[in-house]
């Protein structure tokens, strides 16, 4: 981690210091924008190992540095309606379930639980952007997606990204060292990829 | 504004747009003009610029003409991630970022204002903060109202609400006076993808770039009231903002040239703020030098939209003037392959990827004596055509586009069920690679040779100076 508090006296408030009106941190506002409509044409995706190259190649290109995705085991699947947000089963749209994540890891220089600043939260806001992009495209193509409640660092490991430390915080596999990796959302997907692992029930 | 008693006589009275062989030395001295470096100056009267009289203001009042309108309102793109990149061209736009991000409110400016004792550490600070937010490069200029709009940059943001509406009712000078610093930012279009313009790998580093750099502004805009100061927005031009701020100097093209990244920057929205910062100052990286012997982006735009004639003055200006009506009206005639054209970027012998001989070859020019600048530019011109080309047509593949690939034109009844039925034409993905790019199930482009290092480029020159042919050819047969 690079130090600058004593170049630049201001440094240490933009890493640490929370903002003071909680409307100039944009990451929640990002995290909680409303999902778009699933695209009526499917464009077909009838090779699943391009689709998951496609997709952790865009994430990568998009700013993250890894991108997993892990086959998701049915009783741990989130169900959406098919007929897009907002609707439910009275409606008459059918449930459906989601059965892949995808996870993106950033490896930030900052510690987002301690660094609460708008500098510190750099990782934290670039994995919801990255993950919001994941899932417009994902509808785009015609696939639900959503985010989800799992554990992303459940996901992570299930992906074979990295693992937990005893503390319980993840360490990336090809992670920089004395960074911190970050990673905050699951999007779970119906979009047929080849996943890199599977999430067993406990 | 002032100037010189005795050369108001001279100054041109009505026609705002003068042509001429080097001008500057017979056009009177604006005082109190702000320098934006040798490519663009102020030498006489101007009036700040209209926003709606912008070419976007005008094409939603309809003037433009049909195609161009549904270009704008009501198109829907082919291809899956450029439904996603960019709010005109999405099915729905809650899929894009800068839908999100524009939608955000703001918060407030906070009561408990950061005290400056150090105006140059803060201009580092905010520098520094940009960078980390990620900009690649960032300009402070003092502003003048010959940078301001003399209203909103949006003057009906589509709810019909005006200027007046809204309530805003300081002018440029105004404004500039509540607000003298403006902060100027870019993002980097990725130099492989750019190689591949007129495609639509090129678009998506074009438009990816671009909601990267306002949400870069949202967030520095929040920071700057965090800190207890206003950060105001959709008032400055990008362009003069950018020559003042020293993020470069304006090309032939029209397009604002780096020092490290050439032309293949996106300056989005200035932020102006009454932060004590100190200003930069315009920089010259030798392209007024180069501009006036190399001419590449002219021969190369496939509208003949960039002049090959010398500088002219227009609105008080003397600059390269390029015609953005024929600019634009191309883009409702292409959208079905690709969205931003961006051959000048692409062509322009500053637009080179960030390496070591690029930054010697510019500090080298920026270090020779002015008189002795047109040899080493024809030199370099030469040497950029031996190597690079005279037009860059490299084959670029990025996921499962691969601009080698010849898109297929859709007949119009056809696009929706070819859509419906097909794996999608012009790069949707979610193909196999074979498929993208062109190659649907109604009919195939040239099949792609994998060895093949050319990409794939609409000639376009001539369809876009047919009508002008059939004209002189009708006075020739007379």
């Amino acid at each position: 981690m690079t130090d600058r508090s004593d170049r630049d006296r201001l440094w240490n408030h933009f890493i640490n210091s929370p903002p003071a009106d909680a409307k100039n941190d944009l990451t929640p506002h990002i995290e909680s924008a409303p999902e778009g409509r699933v695209y009526p044409v499917q464009s077909a995706s009838d090779d699943p190992d391009t689709m998951s190259q496609t997709i952790k190649e865009l994430g990568q290109w998009l700013g993250v540095n890894l991108v997993g995705i892990a086959a998701v085991d049915p009783s741990l699947q989130p169900e959406v309606s098919s007929e897009g947000e907002g609707d439910t089963d009275e409606e008459g749209g059918q449930s459906q379930q989601l059965p892949f994540g995808i996870v993106c890891v950033v490896h930030s220089d900052h510690d987002p639980e301690v660094s609460k600043g708008l500098g510190g939260q750099k990782g934290t806001q670039l994995d919801a952007v990255v993950i919001h992009h994941l899932r417009a495209y994902i509808l785009e193509l015609g696939y639900r997606a959503s985010f989800s409640d799992l554990d992303p660092v459940a996901v992570a490991e299930a992906a074979e990204l990295g693992r937990r430390d005893q503390s319980g915080r993840f360490i990336a596999a090809a992670g920089k060292k004395g960074s911190y990796a970050v990673l905050s959302h699951v999007l779970s997907t119906d979009l047929p990829m080849a996943p890199d692992g599977r999430l067993i029930a406990a | 504004m002032v100037i010189k008693e005795e050369e108001q006589a001279s100054s041109q009275p009505e026609e705002q747009t003068t042509s001429g062989k080097d001008t500057s030395e017979n056009l009177p001295t604006v005082l109190d003009a702000p320098y934006f470096g040798r490519t663009a100056r102020i030498v006489g009267s101007w009036e700040s610029v209209d926003a709606s009289g912008t070419p976007h203001e005008k094409n939603k009042r309809g003037e433009l003409g049909k195609p161009l309108y549904n270009w704008y309102m009501n198109r829907v793109a082919d291809d899956a991630l450029a439904r996603t990149a960019f709010p005109q061209s999405a099915a729905d736009k809650r899929n894009t970022l800068q839908q999100v991000v524009s939608r955000a409110a703001k918060g407030d400016v906070n009561p408990d204002k950061f005290e400056v004792t150090d105006a140059k550490a803060l201009s580092k600070h905010i520098k520094r903060v940009s960078e980390h937010l990620g900009a690649h490069v960032v300009g402070i200029a003092a502003v003048h109202p010959s940078m301001l709009y003399s209203g909103s940059r949006y003057p009906d943001d589509g709810t019909g609400a005006t200027d007046a509406a809204r309530g805003i009712k300081q002018g440029p000078d105004d404004m500039a006076t509540k607000y003298p610093y403006a902060i100027c930012l870019s993002t980097v279009w990725d130099y492989n993808m750019v190689q591949a313009h007129r495609h639509h790998i090129g678009d998506h580093s074009y438009h990816f770039s671009q909601s990267r750099l306002q949400l870069i502004y949202a967030n520095l805009a929040a920071y700057i009231r965090e800190l207890g100061y206003e950060a105001v927005q959709n008032r400055a031009q990008p362009m003069p903002t950018a020559l003042a701020a020293g993020i470069g100097e304006l090309g032939r093209n029209g397009m604002v040239i780096t020092e490290k990244y050439g032309a293949r920057i996106h300056l989005g929205d200035p932020i102006l703020t009454n932060m004590p910062l100190v200003a930069d100052k315009p920089i010259d990286i030798g392209v007024d030098d180069f501009c006036k012997v190399c001419r590449k982006c002219a021969t190369t735009c496939p509208t003949n939209s960039i002049t090959m004639d010398d500088k002219v003055v227009h609105n008080g200006v003397e600059k390269y003037k390029i015609n953005w009506e024929t600019c634009y009206r191309l883009r409702a005639y292409v959208m079905e392959f690709w969205e931003v054209c961006m051959s000048c970027v692409t062509v322009c012998p500053y637009t080179k990827p960030k390496v070591w001989w690029h930054q010697l070859t510019i500090g080298t020019l920026r270090r020779t004596p002015y008189a002795l600048r047109p040899m080493l530019v024809r030199g370099l011109k030469f040497l950029d055509d031996k190597v690079w080309g005279t037009v860059p047509r490299k084959r670029v593949k990025w996921l499962t586009y691969d601009s080698g690939i010849k898109p297929v034109k859709k007949p119009r009844d056809q696009a929706v069920a070819s859509v419906a039925r097909s794996n999608g034409a012009n790069g949707t993905n979610g193909t196999n690679g074979a498929h993208a790019n062109g190659a649907s199930a109604n009919g195939h482009g040239e099949a792609p040779d994998p060895s093949e290092k050319m990409g794939y480029y609409y000639p376009l020159k001539e369809n876009t100076r047919r009508f002008e042919i059939m004209e002189e050819r009708a006075k020739r047969s007379k």
